[in-house]
């Protein structure tokens, strides 16, 4: 899919035959997105189904973007899913459209589980990010947590990579002295 | 991920979910436009029913879940036509709702007045069902177009198309065929090119289909 003002990512919102082709493309992406993030599979559900909520909702805004629909993908994923964790529970149930984990049948939730599993670890370091400023945590996230290039994470961000390396250089320094350098120095620099 | 595996239809949740996103962006699709950057926002609100003769019409069908409803055969009781051997019908101001020996109903759309008055109707044959009215639908070329997956599941709830037929728009609703717990979405639509059918789902395993489009009668 190209940048242009014609990419068929502009129609998602509107053409049930695009968004089908968007969604099978990524809906395993967004769902492993969304697991290094939550343990819960109901909640995962639930972020699942708001993730592509909001690319709906956002899709006739798109403009391209480097690297393509996927890093918008993931700047559009990481804000829905930060604006849901400022909601409360209550707030959820009244203004979501879909309700994810009412989708979910015994299957489904084995197959969470099992993803949720598998990113056990790198969810574990997501958590430790909680700690760093936004605009830091955000670069290091991506890059670290979701496998970003730099360039890749500042055009999700829509910052300039110049910004997004300073964030990063500056992130991996506030958490060179904690229990999780080690695992943050492996995941940025491979 | 290769294009076979995008264009077999995801099982499981991801269906499911699929079939509602789907759902939403036929909506949104409908409306003309989706509400830009609202992740979770109100659904469009659905413009009121205008007879405008020089407008196509189309019609986009869905089912959404409900509460658990019973699926019985038996028309209930009030305004809807009696249980009948042959055809029995009521004529709307709007619609032509026929009933069948075998208890399907078929319907005939003249023009988008009455939603509710169709709604009632079909609701009669204890399905749950909800009809809404929407000026700007997507494009015959745009629907003759899309493809969806399970077609043949949705098909048996709505047959006999003859969409554009010089007597109206008719199909044959089957409410047997409904998936218990699931809500029947009709959604009258105007498009620019013709008059077009579709089957969507709303939280159910049923996925979304289109199933004909044909040149408006006005």
């Amino acid at each position: 899919m190209g940048a242009r003002a014609e990419s068929p990512v502009r129609s998602i919102g509107t053409d049930p035959a695009a968004f089908t082709e968007f969604y099978r493309a990524h809906v395993d992406e967004v769902t492993r997105f969304v697991v290094r993030r939550v343990a819960d599979p109901e909640l995962a559900a639930d972020l699942t189904a708001e993730v592509f909520l909001a690319v709906i909702g956002a899709s006739a805004t798109y403009r391209g973007s480097f690297g393509g629909p996927r890093t918008w993908l993931y700047g559009i994923a990481r804000n829905a899913i930060a604006a849901e964790f400022r909601r409360s529970a209550r707030e959820r149930r009244a203004a979501g459209l879909i309700s994810g984990r009412r989708l979910l049948d015994a299957d489904d939730v084995d197959r969470l589980v099992e993803k949720i599993d598998a990113a056990r670890r790198v969810r574990m370091l997501h958590e430790e990010l909680q700690a760093l400023p936004e605009g830091e945590r955000a670069v290091l996230e991506l890059v670290s947590v979701d496998g970003l290039t730099v360039a890749e994470a500042a055009a999700a961000l829509r910052i300039r990579p110049a910004t997004a390396r300073v964030r990063l250089h500056r992130a991996r320094r506030a958490l060179r002295s904690t229990p999780v350098k080690s695992v943050i120095e492996r995941e940025v620099t491979s | 991920m290769n294009l076979s595996e995008v264009e077999r239809p995801p099982g499981g949740f991801e269906g499911r979910l699929e079939a509602e996103l789907v759902s939403v962006v036929a909506e949104y699709g409908a409306a003309g436009a989706a509400p830009a950057r609202q992740a979770a926002g109100p659904r469009p609100a659905q413009r009121p029913a205008r007879q405008r003769p020089a407008v196509r019409i189309g019609v986009l069908a869905g089912l959404a879940a409900g509460a658990a409803i019973a699926l019985p055969l038996a028309i209930g009781s009030g305004s809807p036509p009696p249980p009948a051997t042959g055809h029995d019908g009521v004529t709307l101001a709007a619609y032509t709702v026929a009933r069948n020996a075998d208890g399907s109903l078929t319907v005939t759309i003249n023009d988008l007045r009455d939603p509710q008055g169709l709604a009632h109707t079909l609701a009669a044959t204890g399905v749950s069902v909800k009809v809404t009215v929407s000026d700007q639908g997507p494009s015959c070329r745009r629907l003759s177009s899309t493809p969806w997956p399970d077609r043949e599941q949705v098909l048996k709830i709505f047959r006999n198309n003859q969409l554009g037929h010089p007597a109206g728009h008719a199909f044959t609703f089957y409410p047997a065929e409904v998936p218990a717990g699931a809500t029947v979405v009709v959604q009258l639509l105007r498009s620019a090119d013709g008059f077009g059918l579709i089957t969507g789902a709303r939280q159910t395993s049923v996925p979304a289909h289109w199933i004909g489009c044909g040149p408006d009668r006005g």
